[in-house]
């Protein structure tokens, strides 16, 4: 430390000569943590090392190879343990609102391997369990890892021949890509689209479907053919399109506060700042918590989601995003045929949404963004694929 | 949404403990008051790390947790009475002023100053705390470095 500040600082608060105590961390936690049951959401659990009885032999190389012999095979005890998370049934008034209320049960006693694949990141395993509602968990670990994702879907009885998504984990370091999920009976086979035009077969077990990608295969498409051939549906795939987790994006350049709110949970703050390839940022900060959304504004952008009290007793539910420059109204509309205004200021806004919007019946339904002469710019559904 | 691993903050928890406690202590105003917002701001990441997006570094996640329960504490002390515990050499009138100074900077200037020489972050990490730009970082800590030059410039005229 050179500078006078930092000297005179460092002498002020000398270093502390404490130590660590982690323990006494996880007590304070009391560990229980709510989690929210969602359409498409991943989790990371850390559950003990699992000893399968499987020998992997170190020259199966790269190329997405399947391990047949996994599939079917009964999940070990701590693997049931992780899958038996995706029953927690988080916070039912959130879940309500984002259209997740789910009242399933993982049937753990079926757990059961579904893929051992071979990946960039090492052989990366997946058990699956269904859901008494017809859905499924996924429970994944690679390599020796001490912690897996767990995820857990059950279809919307209108979303279509599949669900699925492409995404990314970070292990170790290393990273794995894929893309996976949930077909109905009428999906005979799946495949994956690149950027580059070509395709690659995709694996399905039974409803489940996935696509280990290896470096330089850019998903563009997923494509579900029936048992003729015809395709009978076609997704988007880029990263993070249905859910799970965004290839970050951060601002460029400096960031300007555009609105404070007072709320139940503390002060909520907005702010914009540039974002790279023309996107524009949105910053939304509660007190222990922060949403950073970039994107290119063709007409309205928007996200929906709780934020949390620092000790998770209450929480809000914010809409906020950016519109651009031709739109000069945006109204909320909801299920009981309320509307109700949103004041943009500075292309950008965000709405705290009262409770009495939370319930069924009453949940909100679309965003309309009109012009000048009331015309309008655009109007999008606002049905959350997740938190 | 992403959640975090518990393995991820137990690995940033004792890699960072040290960087915590004393910036920490540095908000509350003392070193007990770090330590026990450091053990309850982790306590509180771990109940509610399902809420944690992955769109930055699980440490720039974590700081405001820690910080606020700094700042509460902060909050909840009482205030020390004005000549109790009068400073009896030169280096601790010099200390003493430059408390008076640090207490009077803007609360985002002081924040960065911890966060620039207790946990030795850099502009990006920062920046990432705090939700502000690297440039404003620098504004800032440019800022708090005129004020506190003043300050006990003004306090030895």
């Amino acid at each position: 430390m050179t500078d006078p500040l930092g000297d005179a600082l460092h002498r002020l608060v000398p270093a502390v000569a404490v130590e660590p105590d982690w323990a006494d961390v996880l007590a304070r936690a009391d560990a229980r943590v709510p989690l929210h049951r969602n359409r498409r959401v991943w989790y990371v659990i850390a559950v003990a090392a699992v000893v399968l009885g499987i020998l992997v032999s170190p020259a199966l190389g790269l190329g997405d190879r399947i391990l047949d012999f996994f599939t079917g095979s009964p999940a070990p005890e701590p693997v049931k343990q992780a899958l038996a998370f995706g029953t927690n049934a988080g916070d039912p008034e959130i879940d309500e609102l984002m259209h997740q209320q789910v009242d399933s049960k993982v049937i753990v006693g079926q757990a059961h391997g579904l893929l051992a694949v071979q990946t960039p990141a090492g052989l990366l395993r997946i058990w699956g369990a269904p859901t008494s509602d017809g859905g499924l968990c996924t429970y994944m670990r690679v390599g020796g890892a001490s912690s897996g994702w767990l995820s857990c879907e059950t279809p919307a009885s209108d979303s279509g021949p599949f669900i699925g998504s492409a995404d990314e984990r970070n292990e170790g370091g290393k990273t794995v890509r894929f893309v996976s999920g949930q077909a109905r009976d009428e999906v005979a086979s799946m495949e994956l689209r690149l950027v580059d035009g070509s395709t690659l077969p995709v694996r399905m077990v039974g409803s489940f479907f996935f696509r280990a990608l290896f470096p330089g295969q850019e998903p563009a498409a997923l494509v579900g053919r029936d048992s003729s051939g015809d395709v009978v549906s076609e997704l988007p795939a880029t990263l993070g399109n249905l859910g799970g987790v965004l290839p970050p994006t951060y601002p460029t350049g400096p960031s300007h506060q555009v609105f404070v709110l007072a709320t139940d949970i503390g002060q909520i703050t907005m702010e914009l700042a540039p974002g790279p390839d023309r996107k524009r940022c949105w910053i939304v900060t509660a007190e222990t918590s922060q949403s950073i959304s970039c994107r290119r504004v063709r007409d309205l952008e928007f996200d929906l989601g709780p934020y949390y009290n620092p000790e998770q007793t209450d929480r809000i539910v914010l809409v906020s995003g950016l519109v651009d420059k031709r739109v000069r109204s945006l109204r909320l509309e909801f299920e009981d045929a309320e509307s109700v205004a949103i004041p943009i200021v500075q292309r950008s806004f965000v709405y705290e949404l009262p409770k009495k919007h939370w319930k069924t019946g009453h949940r909100p339904t679309r965003l309309v963004a009109r012009g000048s002469g009331g015309e309008i710019i655009a109007h999008k559904r606002v049905v959350p694929d997740g938190l | 949404m992403k959640g975090a691993d518990l393995d991820e903050i137990e690995a940033l928890y004792r890699s960072r403990f040290h960087a915590f406690v004393r910036t920490a202590a540095a908000v509350a105003g003392d070193d007990d008051s770090g330590l026990e917002a450091v053990q309850e701001g982790f306590a509180t990441a771990v109940r509610k790390r399902s809420t944690y997006r992955g769109e930055g570094s699980l440490e720039a996640w974590v700081w405001p947790i820690v910080l606020n329960e700094a700042r509460d504490r902060l909050r909840r002390r009482t205030p020390a009475v004005p000549g109790a515990s009068e400073p009896t050499d030169e280096r601790e009138t010099k200390d003493e002023e430059l408390r008076l100074a640090l207490a009077a900077l803007p609360e985002r200037q002081r924040l960065v100053a911890f966060l620039r020489y207790y946990a030795d972050l850099d502009y990006e990490g920062i920046a990432s705390v705090l939700g502000i730009a690297p440039g404003t970082v620098a504004a800032t800590l440019n800022a708090a470095h005129a004020a506190l030059r003043e300050h006990l410039e003004g306090v030895r005229s």
